[in-house]
């Protein structure tokens, strides 16, 4: 299977680094990382990687709002939230807003390779 | 007893306890305790006496989810002031249920004092629960394109055009909204397929709604009507505001450059909803319209 580019947006240092060794075991490249939504948002329109990682709760722009406008730039942006929020109605805004998919913390590499290959197999690998 | 035995037996007290407990001078953010399970959780570097957020969080400022302002929302902090929520750790990947309270410290002022007992197990079996309903919603939304949308050009359905319209029709009866409707058809649409073939035709589709996406408003809503006819609601919109809408559109249409290297052009037929208007007597006055912009000689934009 292709491999692939990604952007990791997490406010936490640590979840960028954990997140982006996996990715990284798992064949795929760290196009960039980002600390909030609105650096996320430009990063995306700048670098256009192939598929993003978005936490919720960050400074400045959460990751439901930075989806939205990410989405609106690009409606074929590949999202997938990486979270610690699991209520029902964060869920439903985030799915809403266009992600992709939705994992949540702490997040195991097998969860993660599986929810990430679904999305792959689905809008990247159609050929 | 003495200060300095008290402080012993609430040493090996708070010490012994299973769960992590740290406790925190509520204006200076300073630590004042913090017991081995706490340390533990953040890396076992924690020394008392620094400021919390840098030593339990490794944070340069006060962290995003520090609970000590909603503890003092009401500006007059007292002790028995308290707070439960659940908290993700970073550091170790563990849920915990964070009980916090204020309380007289030994010399009067006010402290928070913070328990966390690890919820890592029920957190699983919940998190496994939003998982589950996170790929129904998912599968739901896929569902909803599937049934709403044309499967080649991706805008919306006769089934959804349907829904729109009784939605808008509604609106204008109950509330006045006005609204505008426009039937676009591609000129001499046989020709391309008859020429490049149906793929390139159907590409030729696919760009077009694009384009017309691209170019109409947010709230515009654009439905595939027949072969090679598109039609597009307009919410909000009077005679006025479709007018130079249509024309902007023929004209974008006009100047691009399709892929397949011809030039194409669109006639358009618009118009406004009336009293007493159905769906077919909309479709039927925007359609007349558009078959006069036809015998104009195509490319062309007219009103009913």
């Amino acid at each position: 299977m292709s491999k692939f580019s990604f952007m990791v947006v997490d406010d936490s240092l640590i979840t960028q680094r954990k997140l982006s060794q996996l990715l990284e075991e798992l064949g795929h490249s760290i196009a960039c990382t980002c600390v909030n939504g609105q650096q996320a948002y430009e990063k995306y329109i700048q670098l256009k990687p192939d598929l993003v990682t978005m936490d919720i709760t960050m400074p400045v722009m959460d990751g439901i709002e930075s989806t939205k406008k990410i989405i609106e730039s690009d409606p074929e942006a590949l999202i997938v939230m990486v979270t610690s929020h699991g209520q029902k109605q964060t869920v439903i805004d985030a799915i809403g807003a266009g992600a992709k998919g939705y994992i949540l913390k702490p997040f195991y590499r097998d969860n993660v390779a599986q929810t990430l290959n679904k999305v792959i197999n689905k809008y990247l690998n159609k050929e | 007893m003495t200060r300095q035995h008290n402080r012993i037996i609430f040493n090996s007290l708070f010490q012994a306890l299973p769960f992590g407990v740290y406790i925190v001078d509520v204006q200076s953010h300073q630590l004042l305790f913090a017991n081995r399970h706490l340390s533990e959780m953040v890396g076992g570097n924690v020394r008392e006496g620094g400021i919390c957020y840098r030593e339990i969080f490794n944070s340069e400022s006060p962290c995003i989810h520090c609970r000590i302002k909603e503890l003092r929302s009401d500006g007059e902090e007292q002790a028995g002031d308290n707070l439960t929520f659940e908290f993700f750790n970073e550091y170790n990947d563990r849920w915990y249920q964070f009980h916090e309270l204020m309380v007289p410290w030994t010399d009067g002022r006010l402290v928070k004092c913070s328990f966390a007992v690890d919820i890592s197990e029920l957190k699983a079996a919940q998190n496994s629960l939003a998982e589950a309903h996170a790929r129904l919603a998912i599968k739901n939304e896929e569902l909803e394109t599937l049934y709403a949308r044309d499967v080649l050009t991706g805008a919306y359905n006769r089934v959804k055009f349907d829904e729109i319209m009784e939605k808008e029709i509604g609106r204008f009866e109950r509330y006045g909204r006005p609204f505008s409707i426009m039937i676009m058809d591609i000129d001499d649409f046989k020709e391309v397929n008859d020429t490049l073939g149906h793929l390139a035709g159907d590409r030729v589709l696919c760009e077009m709604a694009n384009l017309l996406t691209a170019n109409t408003r947010a709230t515009d809503l654009l439905c595939r009507w027949g072969g090679e006819e598109f039609l597009l609601v307009c919410p909000e919109t009077d005679f006025s505001g479709v007018r130079p809408l249509a024309e902007n559109l023929r004209q974008m249409v006009a100047g691009h450059e399709f892929e397949c290297g011809r030039r194409i052009t669109i006639s358009l037929g618009a118009t406004t909803v009336k009293p007493r208007d159905t769906q077919d007597s909309m479709i039927a006055r925007a359609d007349k319209a558009m078959y006069l912009s036809k015998s104009q000689g195509k490319n062309a934009c007219n009103f009913l």
